[in-house]
């Protein structure tokens, strides 16, 4: 018995003082240490989409939105919680492509997104991501078959549904590559490429009428954009001209040369051509060269002098010296910051001359004022290794504030502040248009999150190490807004990721900042003004949404 | 210095061996050190003199919750060591084998660890799910957490032996403890668990105080 006892009561204190270490190690290791699980790692390239009624000024939000993804790496894409099935909330999608596997530089990857609504025309557009690209704001603006916005015209010939696209309007150009799809600028006439002058003034989709049966070839005649004008010379149109018909050829999504139609003169001071519609498909109309041009050797590239540290995105176009309404080539979503460039994918005319500009906002169709152009320059003399250098400062030209936000959020019960990141959006209250790009919300360094022992105004609160910025120039005074601020993540609680979209009005009030850089700042020339969490834009119910 | 001594206690240790008629004890053990194989050589009714090798290797798990998801920690941890100690007999009496406290005793030595790192990493239990996105091992990532310490470690315990009646068995227990000096953290971590590193400054300040490490053995010992 003895022996027992002189076995066991050893072992048993073996095993309590083993069991208690192991106990013990991880509540001393890990006191006052908050590890977490960083999301946006994985979740790295995302894609918003907004779906916008493409005449919003006049009419509603675009009604049950249906998405298909397709392409060549659709197998990529995925909606922000995991699924294949792309979800739409309050006409916002949230796409993750590549989940937790990064974006080769060398290779972007590319998916297609078809969209379709009731009472609306489709919608296809290829989306392009680069290892680079890690929040990319696109809109779909989806015209109102009974509404549609300037520049596009829907009509009836016998059994086709006809829709004619203005293609000298730069709303409806650079929207091209989503109502035509796995749209290009490829042209082929007589077997030869021609894409050096292929720049069409109109496109047309033609339909056959659901449920009608297949037409005989008809002739209609159609308007011609008023004021279109010869993009190889630079002349107007007019009577007598030659224009070239193209039809899409989706085999090789290629514009095949058809024929030659000529010019007439319609009612008062409008043109108008006679075309034979064949069955459905694509066509475009353009202008035929008076002489041999081509294009330059290389691709125009731009980079961006911004003096503040504002981030935003931007349309730009080049445009002809001799006749500036007429747009050469054009982007949308450009962001522009200090360093920053921008490579056209799509060559110029040669010996021409042209000048870039670059608009207030990010798309054609709401693209605001010019806040830099190039003036004057010849159209192959900036390539993609010696880029126009273009400083972009819009305070200097709107005389908008430039404003920083500290985007921390503080949660009362977890005592946790949060730091925000990506894109914020936002829009003037009431509107039903797009959202527009606010600014990029930075980190100021790797931290996500922290934990303080007391909130802001309690006795013993210390200044956090980390904090998040914003700064943008794009808001007036006194005017009321409507901020969009997407946070994606775990809820803390129940280890399911929760992606949130906030909204709120808030004011921009003059009285509102704490502190102005005074102007003469080397960084800000016209010094910016500094506000506090009060402007965050998420509700303080986001910490419950997430578990804080 | 240590390590000297170190060689010193073996040597005289050996010496004495061959050079008195006192008692040899081979035991086998189990302890915080693992499994323990101990040499011992009673010089006098005060002294004893002996050596040591244990090895073990242990590998437990702790549950772990981190934003709501359930992660294993891993512990992690190889320790071969030899080690070279001096036993007193405070109440040793001669030619009385029958006082009871003749084989308590107080321990010192030095013991030499192979490797100097206990290793701590942490990765989730089952494939990570966030949202409907079930993560590979590779995309959940792991944080590895590696305490390194000082391979010599200068030891104290105190231990009692029991004679098991009309044999030469013996069952010894002792109780006490390794320095192994300021604990240093080397951290790293991947996956979705990359920004953890941010942690090794407050884990550092957490360990600094974890200087020494238990010593608890149970053996049972055989006279030769």
């Amino acid at each position: 018995m003895k022996i027992t006892k002189a076995i066991l009561i050893p072992i048993l204190l073996l095993t309590v003082v083993l069991v208690g270490c192991k106990k013990d190690m991880k509540e001393v290791l890990f006191e006052d240490v908050y590890f977490n699980m960083n999301l946006s790692e994985f979740l790295k390239n995302q894609v918003h989409v907004q779906f916008v009624n493409a005449n919003y000024e006049k009419s509603s939000v675009v009604p049950d939105v249906k998405i298909t993804i397709g392409g060549k790496n659709s197998d990529v894409v995925y909606d922000i919680n995991g699924t294949r099935d792309i979800k739409i909330e309050n006409q916002l999608s949230m796409i993750a492509v590549s989940p937790g596997k990064d974006i080769p530089a060398s290779t972007p990857l590319s998916f297609t997104l078809h969209a379709e609504a009731p009472g609306f025309m489709p919608m296809e557009k290829e989306i392009t991501v680069k290892d680079v690209d890690d929040y990319t704001n696109l809109v779909f603006e989806m015209i109102e078959i009974a509404n549609p916005p300037v520049g596009v015209k829907a009509q009836q010939v016998g059994n086709f549904n006809v829709v004619n696209y203005d293609a000298t309007n730069s709303a409806i150009l650079s929207n091209m590559g989503g109502y035509i799809p796995n749209f290009s600028n490829k042209a082929i006439k007589a077997g030869i490429a021609v894409d050096y002058y292929f720049q069409p003034i109109s496109y047309f989709t033609v339909d056959q009428q659901a449920g009608s049966t297949a037409s005989q070839p008809q002739t209609q005649e159609f308007l011609l954009p008023a004021n279109a004008v010869n993009n190889t010379t630079g002349v107007a149109i007019s009577q007598n001209d030659v224009i070239e018909v193209y039809r899409k050829n989706s085999q090789d999504d290629t514009w095949q040369y058809v024929s030659d139609v000529k010019v007439q003169t319609g009612n008062a001071s409008s043109l108008k051509i006679a075309l034979q519609l064949a069955g459905p498909g694509e066509i475009a109309l353009s202008t035929s060269p008076s002489a041999i041009s081509s294009t330059c050797s290389s691709t125009l590239g731009l980079y961006f002098n911004r003096p503040t540290n504002v981030n935003t995105l931007h349309y730009i176009e080049v445009v002809r010296n001799d006749n500036p309404k007429t747009v050469l080539i054009s982007a949308q979503n450009v962001q522009i910051a200090q360093g920053l460039i921008y490579d056209f994918t799509t060559k110029l005319p040669s010996n021409i001359d042209v000048i870039v500009n670059v608009y207030e906002f990010e798309t054609s169709s709401e693209k605001g004022r010019i806040v830099a152009t190039s003036g004057k320059i010849s159209s192959c003399k900036f390539t993609t290794s010696s880029r126009l250098s273009l400083t972009v400062n819009p305070p200097k030209v709107t005389n908008n504030p430039v404003v920083r936000f500290e985007l921390d959020t503080y949660c009362a019960t977890s005592k946790t502040v949060y730091y925000h990141e990506g894109r914020t959006q936002y829009r003037i209250s009431g509107s039903t248009g797009p959202y527009k790009d606010f600014g990029l919300a930075i980190k100021a360094n790797s931290t996500r999150s922290q934990t303080v022992s007391a909130l802001p105004g309690q006795p013993g609160y210390v200044n956090t190490t980390g904090y998040s910025f914003l700064e943008s120039d794009r808001i007036l005074w006194d005017w009321n807004y409507e901020f969009l601020t997407i946070v994606s993540g775990p809820n803390k609680k129940t280890g399911k990721t929760v992606t949130k979209t906030y909204t709120r009005v808030k004011k921009f009030l003059p009285s509102n900042y704490t502190a102005t850089v005074a102007p003469g700042n080397t960084v800000y020339p016209g010094g910016y003004f500094k506000f506090y969490k009060e402007y965050w834009f998420a509700p303080s119910s986001a910490c419950s949404d997430f578990g804080y | 210095m240590r390590l000297f001594l170190m060689v010193l206690t073996f040597a005289y240790s050996s010496i004495s061996c061959s050079q008195t008629q006192k008692s040899h004890t081979i035991s086998q053990g189990i302890g915080t050190s693992g499994s323990i194989t101990t040499y011992s050589r009673q010089l006098n009714s005060k002294l004893t003199l002996g050596a040591s090798f244990s090895n073990l290797y242990v590998n437990p798990t702790i549950p772990l919750k981190i934003a709501g998801q359930e992660v294993r920690v891993s512990l992690q941890t190889f320790m071969l060591q030899g080690c070279a100690f001096f036993r007193f007999h405070p109440f040793g009496k001669k030619d009385s084998t029958e006082y009871k406290f003749n084989n308590f005793f107080i321990s010192v030595g030095y013991a030499k660890k192979k490797s100097s790192f206990y290793e701590l990493s942490f990765s989730s239990r089952d494939p990570l799910q966030i949202g409907q996105f079930n993560l590979t091992r590779e995309q959940t990532g792991s944080v590895n957490i590696d305490v390194v310490t000082q391979t010599i470690l200068p030891f104290l315990s105190m231990g009692y032996e029991k004679k098991i009646t009309k044999t030469r068995l013996s069952i010894i227990t002792e109780v006490g403890l390794y320095n192994h000096g300021l604990p240093v953290i080397a951290m790293s971590s991947t996956g979705v668990f990359r920004l953890n590193d941010r942690n090794k400054e407050q884990i550092q300040k957490n360990i600094s105080s974890l200087r020494y490490y238990p010593l608890l053995n149970v053996a049972l010992g055989y006279k030769l």
